[in-house]
């Protein structure tokens, strides 16, 4: 037994040291930097072009673009009033794995991911999330 | 009146309430300390800091189905539980502490406690051999290879001191560094025996390094492989016991015990020091301290055995009975003859 005891001042050190173990589900627990949550939508930056929809590798995401009558009559000698688009999306979060793809694919910085972790449910509906 | 008192001491101070009480405080202090050097917490919600968690593990356990193998001998399979507990248990009433006098105390029952301590090896093994289950046969041979092992180390480091105080009563050796002023020098002089009594207090509580019997990677559980519910908590109990025992014993012999006089011992004989360091006293502040003595040296004691715990790893039955034979009983025998050189110098 030449290296018996080596790891005794390491033992001590930790003795004083904070506990690693935190109190996770009393305490709110910190997530690191570049966290993927949930994918949180911004309808108002939408175009609709359906990217995140197509590159889902879950295909957790649907996109639902309904076209609304506009809301100014239209003008006689003035381009026609561009129809209003209601956009919306539906994220199935059993199905999502949290790569962060439709963020990235996105051309308008529509999607971003939150740092939303505790997702369980006890229901399939619940995880279906509608976001407009 | 007298057998009421005897029954009081018999069932709860220092009989079984207390022991069973503060064994559960000691497994608490293992746990904590142990889980604090892995840079864990240890148990936290049962109690203030988890205090009540050993306890709250053997009630759940207590509670749980108990299953007896069809092929395993019944009687004797229920019987082997008892048997260790009992024997922990009847240990721990010699055991000198505070202001008892240690009601049962006499002339040699350092033998009979060192006796006694042998049997829960013994039950564990016969525990294991009525399981008839090949995981606990495997475990109950290397209990009791192991048991050949430590026993002679162990024994040869408790008695130790015991040659040096010249008595075979626990309360005389514990009281022996405190009886004549300055006399305390008398503890460091026995530092070998203290770590050969450590390491083998291990070895026969069945702790890393020395898991052998119970190795959980190669046979399952040893000999308590089959053992569930009620019995298994009892072994648990035991096992804690076990630990208070073994610590108080070592503390008692090495560290100058806590505050019970002799038989006939004369408390004016004993210096200042062992009043502080040992609480033999009368009175609230005898009690303090004789109790505080009590926390602090048993704590002391397992704390030193977390930390082997911690800082070691599981090693082979070859290598136990090897180090043993080769290492822990040679330095007894040196630390024997220093004790005889001291003795014989008339020093002591």
């Amino acid at each position: 037994m030449p290296k018996a005891g080596v790891l005794v001042p390491e033992l001590f050190r930790n003795l004083k040291s904070r506990p690693v173990t935190r109190f996770y589900p009393f305490e709110k627990a910190t997530v690191p930097e570049g966290f993927r949550g949930t994918p949180r939508f911004t309808s108002a930056k939408c175009i609709g072009c359906k990217v995140c929809m197509r590159d889902c590798p879950s295909d957790a995401i649907h996109i639902e673009v309904e076209t609304l009558p506009p809301t100014e009559a239209p003008v006689e000698g003035q381009p026609a009033p561009k129809p209003r688009k209601k956009i919306t999306m539906v994220l199935y979060l059993d199905r999502c794995v949290h790569c962060e793809r439709c963020a990235e694919v996105c051309p308008k910085d529509a999607i971003a991911l939150d740092t939303e972790f505790e997702l369980a449910a006890f229901s399939r509906d619940a995880l279906r999330l509608v976001q407009e | 009146m007298n057998s009421l008192k005897v029954a009081l001491y018999i069932l709860v101070f220092p009989g079984f309430l207390f022991q069973s009480g503060f064994s559960t405080f000691l497994e608490w202090v293992d746990r904590k300390v142990y889980a604090r050097m892995q840079n864990r917490r240890g148990p936290m919600y049962t109690g203030w800091a988890g205090m009540l968690q050993p306890i709250a593990d053997i009630v759940k356990l207590l509670s749980k189905e108990d299953i007896v193998p069809a092929a395993a001998d019944r009687r004797a399979f229920a019987f082997m539980p008892i048997l260790s507990l009992a024997a922990v248990f009847t240990a721990g009433l010699y055991l000198p502490v505070w202001h008892l006098r240690s009601f049962n105390s006499f002339e040699g029952d350092l033998i009979v406690v060192l006796y006694l301590l042998t049997i829960p090896s013994f039950s564990l093994f016969l525990a294991g051999w009525f399981s008839v289950s090949p995981y606990s046969l495997l475990g109950a041979t290397r209990v009791l290879t192991q048991l050949f092992a430590y026993e002679v180390p162990f024994f040869l480091a408790i008695l130790t001191p015991a040659v040096l105080a010249g008595s075979w009563q626990i309360s005389k050796i514990a009281i022996f560094p405190w009886t004549v002023a300055g006399h305390w020098w008398v503890i460091p002089i026995e530092a070998i025996a203290f770590v050969v009594a450590i390491l083998t207090l291990q070895a026969k509580l069945e702790r890393v390094p020395f898991d052998i019997p119970e190795a959980e990677t190669e046979v399952v559980g040893g000999p308590l492989t089959e053992y569930s519910g009620k019995k298994l908590a009892i072994f648990r109990l035991q096992k804690d016991i076990l630990m208070y025992v073994g610590a108080a014993l070592v503390a008692c012999v090495f560290l100058g015990g806590f505050g019970a006089l002799p038989q006939g011992g004369d408390q004016a004989s004993i210096g200042v020091l062992g009043l502080i360091f040992g609480g033999y006293l009368g009175g609230v502040t005898g009690l303090l301290l004789g109790v505080t003595n009590l926390v602090v040296k048993t704590a002391l004691v397992v704390f030193l055995l977390s930390t082997l715990r911690a800082a070691c790893a599981r090693i082979r039955i070859d290598q136990i009975v090897r180090f043993s034979w080769r290492y822990l009983a040679p330095w007894s025998v040196v630390q024997f003859l220093i004790v005889l050189l001291f003795k014989a110098k008339g020093a002591v």
